[in-house]
């Protein structure tokens, strides 16, 4: 019966039934939803500006009803902070993984269709760079480029590239076999119709699983470079930026570091959560 | 029988710990070279000095000169020209005999720029203390040696404090020998130093940590540990850590906040130091529209520096209104503190030309320091003042080496500095940060005003009297004042901590002149 019913439906329909069976993509798209929505209506609940916050007396207070999570060394409501913090690490996630997904999905595209040597330089290419350690990799990239905000979304896009690039490649390769490729080469369609219009729309489902994976990816690293100084600049409300302040006061007001941390775990733990979710839903050949 | 053993053993295994000890001092970082007169910093140049010491020393806690490798020294000419006479019997680690030679050229090595024993070193610091090296502004001419163990320094200028100069922790006498086997890399990890002091160089293991062993042969007190090993940890916070955790035995320079943990902690001891330093905003003039008197004093009125020292200094640190501290001679007394006036400093702003602020850069150092115990939340601070009034100043940071040798490039806007004393006299505060060169250099000025104060600073240098010296010290810090060259924001006594059990330990209001031979470990 089950298949019976699953014959009538679209593809996107089976895809949803199958993502609304599985318990970690619910849970994923919950957090998610959850931070979206939070990083969308934060500046019109409770607007900040960051570059005038302070208030000296209320220094270093521990959570209470006032201030949930407590005021760092400035005095600064804490759960403001992380709020609008939010809205900082989804941007750079999601604007580094666009990056990657752009940049390594043509690379991909280019070296499994059209193979040897354009193949074997992009492959070459893409062997050294997934040698460093991503993280590694970005330091130098935003070293090179100089810290900052937008400069550490590029240099984590930048590092994210050879993931798309390889997974492209492998999809492409096993895609342009198919048939309905070489019906499309029959009746005479382009390079340009081919690739664009038949092998990548069919190799979406990988790529939408990685980049979701990859947002909880980025959003770690530009924390993590945030914590080295070298990506958002104080007084800039970025988690990873306000962790490593709150090093300073570690003894004395663990919850400075404390809250952006615990949010910064959540956030990644949403995007992984969902990136399983849609595993199972896209990927027919794991579902039950 | 079997247990009894044991308990022996263990004793003598703990006695053989005891006999072989080791003091583990945690600073915020490993020194940039140990070749004394080309650092710039105090964690070089604190360990340099546990290897080699200076002519004038200073009393263990205090400013008061005593004798170091020079027994006694006197002046004669009008100040003009000073003779000290040297200890005697002493040699340097390698065996070269310490006499009249190698002091004459230690300094001709240091003020002579055609000397071929340089190295390619730029001795910065000689040219804060002395002016410029010979022939270019050293008031030091010449050196000679009278005899093995007498050496007679002629000076351009009658300088009154010249014992007090040769004290500054830059101007440790290394071992002839070892600076001419190897010039260049005297002083870096490879080399390492050689000195009469407490302690000899054993091994620096770059980005870890810098090894000293005991100089059974020293001539003074003999160091009561037998291994001295300096370690660079950055975060002050960490550096608690380190010590609570019983990984170091000395923790310098913590944040003031912190006191209240160390106080509640039974294995450590709080200890705080008497300061004579100074940590200040400077601007620099080449950078628009910081050249317009009116800017810079609507800066000055813009943050309430009270609150700051209040909020970041816990109850340690005071305001500064001078760049000379309280405790030191050469104030006029009477500057009155810039005040909190937000509307003032927008009608300055208005006038001026800019009633909706400008866009300007405040750098701040990327490692606490006695002054700035928390440099990046400062500055964050007064970022936000300066935010209310419509200037909009983007922090910036870069590696404190790198950052040392940027600020009188005029890269910096607006940035924070300090200063922990070399010598006691307020000369080495106002000349360094206003003599002639540096007025211009640091500060970017090069107004008829600013060379006037320069030049006064070079008059009460070698002015023979202490009133006349006194005089002008005052009136270059109300000119200072008057014209806002730079924004005096707070003394401050740091905070350091022990082990309990670690005595002997004195940190010198000079900063890194510390007597670490003195220290105990129980």
């Amino acid at each position: 019966m089950a298949s019976s019913e699953a014959y009538m439906r679209t593809p996107t329909q089976q895809a949803w039934r199958r993502f609304m069976r599985s318990s970690s993509g619910k849970a994923g798209l919950l957090i998610v939803g959850f931070f979206v929505l939070l990083a969308l209506l934060a500046p019109l609940i409770m607007p900040y500006d960051a570059t005038k916050d302070r208030n000296l007396r209320e220094r270093l207070k521990p959570p209470s009803a006032e201030h949930i999570m407590g005021t760092d060394e400035l005095g600064r409501d804490i759960f403001t902070r992380v709020v609008h913090g939010s809205r900082i690490s989804l941007r750079v996630g999601v604007f580094a993984v666009g990056i990657a997904v752009v940049a390594g999905t043509f690379l991909g595209l280019l070296a499994g269709y059209f193979g040897g040597r354009t193949d074997m330089l992009i492959s070459w290419l893409v062997d050294i760079m997934l040698s460093f350690p991503s993280i590694l990799l970005a330091i130098a990239i935003v070293a090179v480029i100089g810290p900052g905000i937008s400069n550490a979304m590029i240099a984590v896009g930048i590092v994210q590239i050879p993931i798309y690039a390889r997974l492209t490649r492998s999809v492409v390769l096993s895609l342009k076999e198919q048939d309905f490729v070489a019906a499309a080469e029959g009746l005479g369609a382009g390079r340009a119709r081919i690739i664009f219009r038949h092998i990548l729309p069919n190799g979406l489902s990988p790529l939408i699983v990685q980049a979701t994976l990859s947002i909880a990816t980025a959003i770690l690293d530009a924390a993590g470079l945030g914590f080295l100084g070298l990506g958002a600049q104080p007084p800039q409300p970025e988690w990873g930026l306000m962790i490593s302040k709150g090093f300073l006061y570690f003894t004395r007001a663990p919850w400075i570091s404390l809250f952006p941390g615990v949010a910064i775990m959540i956030a990644v733990l949403g995007f992984n959560l969902l990136g399983d979710g849609l595993r199972d839903a896209l990927d027919p050949r794991t579902s039950r | 029988m079997k247990r009894w053993i044991i308990g022996l053993l263990a004793l003598s295994l703990a006695f053989g710990v005891a006999s072989a000890q080791t003091l583990i001092y945690g600073q915020s970082d490993l020194p940039k070279t140990l070749d004394s007169s080309d650092a710039q910093d105090g964690n070089s140049l604190r360990v340099a000095y546990q290897i080699t010491e200076t002519l004038v020393a200073f009393k263990p806690g205090t400013v008061d000169p005593i004798p170091g490798l020079a027994l006694s020294w006197e002046a004669s000419n009008n100040a003009k020209e000073w003779t000290f006479k040297l200890r005697q019997g002493v040699k340097f680690h390698d065996g070269t005999p310490f006499n009249a030679e190698a002091v004459k050229f230690n300094i001709d090595r240091w003020n002579d720029p055609n000397n071929k024993y340089r190295g390619n070193k730029q001795f910065v610091p000689f040219t804060w203390v002395f002016g410029g090296f010979k022939g270019d502004g050293s008031i030091i001419d010449r050196v000679e040696v009278v005899d093995e163990y007498t050496v007679k320094f002629y000076l351009t200028d009658s300088v009154g404090f010249f014992p007090n100069m040769l004290g500054a922790s830059y101007f440790g006498i290394d071992s002839p020998k070892a600076v001419m086997a190897n010039p260049e890399k005297y002083g870096t990890p490879e080399v390492g130093a050689v000195g009469t002091g407490p302690f000899k160089f054993d091994q620096w293991v770059i980005g870890d940590k810098v090894v000293l062993k005991r100089n059974d042969a020293y001539w003074g007190e003999k160091a009561k540990v037998d291994t001295l090993v300096f370690r660079g940890i950055p975060e002050p916070a960490s550096r608690l850590a380190e010590l609570k955790a019983g990984a170091i035995h000395i923790a310098n320079n913590l944040s003031p906040e912190d006191k209240v943990t160390i106080d509640a902690d039974p294995n450590l001891e709080a200890v705080v130091q008497k300061g004579l330093n100074i940590g200040y905003l400077a601007f620099h003039q080449k950078n628009k529209p910081l050249d317009d008197i009116r800017v810079r004093k609507a800066i000055a009125a813009a943050v309430d520096w009270d609150a700051i020292v209040d909020a970041f200094y816990a109850g340690l640190g005071e305001r500064a209104t001078e760049f000379v501290p309280p405790a030191m001679w050469g104030r006029d007394g009477n500057v009155p503190a810039y005040t909190y006036n937000p509307d003032l400093a927008k009608k300055l702003l208005a006038e001026a030309g800019y009633p909706n602020g400008f866009e300007t850069e405040i750098w701040y150092m990327p490692v606490s320091r006695p002054y700035f115990p928390a440099p990046q939340p400062i500055a964050e601070t007064i970022a936000t003042y300066l935010a209310d009034v419509g200037i909009k100043a983007t922090l910036k940071t870069e590696d404190w080496g790198t950052y040392l040798s940027d600020y009188d490039q005029g890269k910096f806007p607006m940035y924070m500095l300090g200063w922990s004393p070399d010598y006691p006299d307020p000369d080495n505060y106002l000349f360094t940060f206003f003599g002639p060169t540096s007025i211009k250099t640091n500060l970017g000025c090069e107004s008829a005003a600013c060379e006037e104060i320069g030049q006064m600073l070079v008059e009460a240098r070698t002015a023979p009297d202490m009133a006349t010296r006194k005089a002008l010290y005052a009136k270059v810090q109300r000119m200072v004042h008057e014209l806002t060259l730079s924004i005096p924001v707070a003394h401050n006594n740091p905070l350091h901590a022990v082990r309990k059990g670690v005595s002997g330990w004195v940190p010198s209001p000079l900063g890194s002149s510390e007597n670490l031979n003195l220290v105990t470990i129980k």
